[in-house]
């Protein structure tokens, strides 16, 4: 073993290595303890709620099969979220990009129904993540062009889109039935993702490793990935080495709108229903924050926490069934999860020094804060 | 008039108060260079602390003083977080965005479900005598709710306190450069706390209005992100109480005047008139000020004036439907970001946590 092995080895046991991980479980555990305090609190049974819990996120083959369909799009909401925070940009917009995804995939899905089945979903996807990039590219290029903060403005836009999705069902896309029902036409049977087995479980399982493995690739082996990790350490450095530091942002945010339609053609293709409906994407692009920040920016951390927020989500429904106690409660533990990780940061380097920890105190704030 | 009469300037000023609340709170904090944007999140608290503390006592006082408590709640969180681990602040905002909207719906919904009570007391209006005789604009200035008059008259008092005393200096030094104020002997963790905690008086402020101020009502998510409009509005109004006041009188006129639009069948002439003069004057004000202009620039307010202008003389039915007049204040708020904007006036430490000599490793 050469010298420069045995460091590395050295250093990967290194229990400072583990902290991340370990303040992430820790943070999971506060938060769902506290949850279940206030929940107690409110005069409802904690073993009731837990039980529930466990049996809706978990209970039989079904329950799994849908906390799954549940982590798919979360996944790829995290990664998006990941994406757009390493080229220094606050992508808040990942909801109105779900819902643009969807309304891309649902045109395409509604049409063209002779085509072969893969062919069909590999198209819907595709026009998810082309409407989830443009829809990402108006703050984009308002950034470029105008310096109008992304953060400020792909929030507004969530607004946009999700009267956009209601205007749309109500009218151009809604399903020419006599029932006069609020939602457009399912798609055809041709674009809709099959079953894996007798479960609920969708072949969309695969976007997960496939995602996960091109950003770790792209993050790990490519220039574009050097280059985001040096405008993320220091963006004035990135800029005077001559990299094109605006463009580059402009291109993390679409493409992070791009893998929130993605997610969002999911929503849709994997649903129930395969139809476009108001509401079809509740808070998931906040969700997907919460994950991305509980694996701390780690794309592979984000399958255990995605796990995590879809096993809340489903869990959390059959809680309000079983016991009434409000689903606003997983929101409470969303929030609480991404506090704990703002203060836990302190914590880490406090007791480790974990420099990339350190690098997120570091006084150089997001571009464009405002 | 067409739609420009008192009833729709009576609402403007209405709809503008919550936003104007908050954007005055944050324009304090950010200027001490903590950008919060948790405010939606201290909007929604503090909409259900008035809610439910009126509910309670059945004084919409009480319940306005709740919704400080609730946005100073969810600041000192922030600021624990923030100003004191030096957290992003772009992160905790997130969580407390999150967190207030999540609580206040869960709070709600715990509450109230299958209650049957769901309205409370709201604040009748205060009206000055004589004044609100006024044809036009009098019922608009001096028939409100006393929560719509004091946002107004907070747009001095935040003037007076930001550049007329010792402490609104410290703020601006703690947003500007923190590390002069360090030196000067003054804790710039003091100063940003309290800042800040301006913020979540605001937010507060903000929510008691859309509660106790009008509707009377709470339900999930009432502010429609009234929080983010009043960030914009901080922007718009270029870091300054006056410019605020004008970016949120903007804001709420859209919000009036859409509500308005909905219910009559097609767009009066009135308002093409008004989308030209907007064309006019942006191409006009820099003209007589003596800016530097080039024809591309006047491309874009020029081609919207002349469309103004012919709309206005053809008049053509146009009735969209009402989810497209929903989306304009948000659009508005884009155009005006767009149009308006200039990073270079901002705070220049805002976002940025601050961290004394002694504390750098």
């Amino acid at each position: 073993m050469t010298a420069l092995a045995a460091t590395r080895a050295r250093r990967r046991l290194d229990l400072g290595a583990l902290a991340p991980l370990a303040v992430s479980v820790a943070v999971a555990v506060v938060a769902g303890a506290v949850c279940l305090l206030v929940i107690g609190l409110t005069g409802n049974s904690i073993a009731d709620t837990a039980s529930a819990f466990v049996d809706g996120a978990f209970g039989g083959e079904d329950a799994v099969g849908d906390t799954i369909a549940v982590m798919i799009p979360l996944v790829l909401l995290g990664l998006a979220w990941i994406v757009a925070s390493s080229g220094r940009q606050i992508n808040l917009g990942l909801e109105g990009q779900i819902l643009a995804g969807g309304i891309g995939t649902t045109v395409v899905g509604t049409n063209f129904d002779g085509l072969a089945s893969p062919l069909h979903i590999a198209l819907c996807v595709l026009a998810g993540g082309v409407c989830g990039a443009l829809w990402a590219a108006l703050p984009a290029l308002l950034w470029v062009w105008r310096d109008v903060s992304v953060l400020l403005s792909s929030f507004m836009l969530n607004f946009v889109a999700v009267l956009l999705v209601a205007w749309l069902v109500r009218g151009p896309l809604q399903n020419p039935g006599p029932l006069g029902i609020v939602e457009s036409r399912p798609v055809a049977l041709s674009a809709v993702w099959p079953l894996v087995g007798s479960g609920s479980l969708r072949w969309d399982w695969v976007l997960i490793p496939i995602a996960v493995i091109a950003l770790v690739v792209v993050q790990r082996w490519t220039t574009t990935g050097f280059r985001l990790r040096v405008i993320s350490a220091n963006e004035s450095a990135a800029r005077h080495a001559g990299m094109a530091t605006t463009r580059i942002g402009a291109v993390a945010v679409m493409t992070s709108g791009a893998m929130a339609g993605i997610a969002g053609s999911s929503l849709i293709l994997g649903s129930f229903t395969g139809t476009l409906k108001e509401g079809f994407s509740s808070g998931y692009g906040f969700i997907g924050i919460a994950v991305a920040l509980l694996a701390r920016n780690n794309p592979i951390g984000c399958v255990a926490s995605a796990l995590l927020f879809a096993a809340l989500q489903q869990g959390g429904a059959l809680v309000e069934t079983r016991v009434g106690v409000s689903s606003a409660s997983v929101d409470l533990a969303e929030g609480l999860v991404i506090l704990f990780m703002a203060g836990s940061t302190w914590l880490l380097v406090k007791l480790t020094g974990h420099r990339r920890a350190a690098a997120e105190l570091a006084p150089e704030g997001p571009v464009g804060t405002v | 008039m067409g739609p420009f009469d008192s009833a729709l300037f009576v609402s403007v000023v209405g709809l503008s108060a919550p936003v104007l609340w908050a954007a005055l709170g944050e324009l304090i904090s950010e200027r001490g260079g903590v950008i919060n944007i948790g405010l939606e999140g201290m909007v929604l608290g503090g909409a259900f602390a008035a809610y439910y503390v009126t509910w309670l006592t059945g004084s919409v006082w009480v319940g306005a003083l709740a919704s400080i408590a609730a946005g100073v709640a969810f600041a000192a969180i922030m600021g624990v977080l923030a100003i004191d681990r030096q957290a992003d602040q772009i992160i905790v905002g997130l969580g407390i965005l999150i967190l207030g909207g999540g609580a206040s719906a869960l709070a709600f919904e715990q509450i109230f479900t299958g209650t049957g009570r769901t309205i409370v007391d709201h604040m009748s209006e205060l009206e000055i005598p004589l004044l609100s005789d006024v044809p036009v604009i009098g019922e608009a200035l001096f028939k409100q709710v006393p929560l719509v008059y004091l946002a107004y008259l907070a747009v001095p008092f935040v003037w007076w306190l930001l550049w007329r005393t010792r402490w609104g200096l410290a703020v601006r030094a703690a947003g500007e450069s923190p590390e002069a104020l360090e030196a000067d002997g003054i804790s710039v963790r003091a100063v940003r706390w309290t800042a800040l905690l301006c913020a979540g008086v605001g937010g507060g402020l903000a929510g008691a209005t859309l509660v106790v101020g009008s509707l009377g009502t709470f339900t999930e998510n009432m502010s429609a992100g009234r929080g983010f409009i009043a960030l914009a509005a901080v922007v718009f109004g270029r870091w300054r109480p006056v410019g605020v006041l004008g970016a949120c009188l903007v804001f709420g006129g859209a919000d009036a005047l859409q509500l308005r639009l909905q219910a009559v069948g097609s767009i009066p002439w009135q308002v093409w008139t008004l989308v030209a003069l907007i064309g006019v004057a942006a191409v006009a004000v820099p003209l007589v000020r003596g800016r530097q202009m080039t024809p591309a620039m006047a491309l874009v307010p020029g081609v919207v004036a002349v469309a103004g202008f012919v709309l206005a003389v053809t008049e053509p039915t146009i009735d969209p439907p009402s989810q497209i007049w929903l989306m304009f204040p948000y659009v508005l708020a884009l155009l005006v970001l767009a149009g308006f904007v200039g990073r270079a006036r901002m705070p220049s430490a805002l976002g940025l946590p601050y961290r004394r000599a002694s504390e750098v490793a």
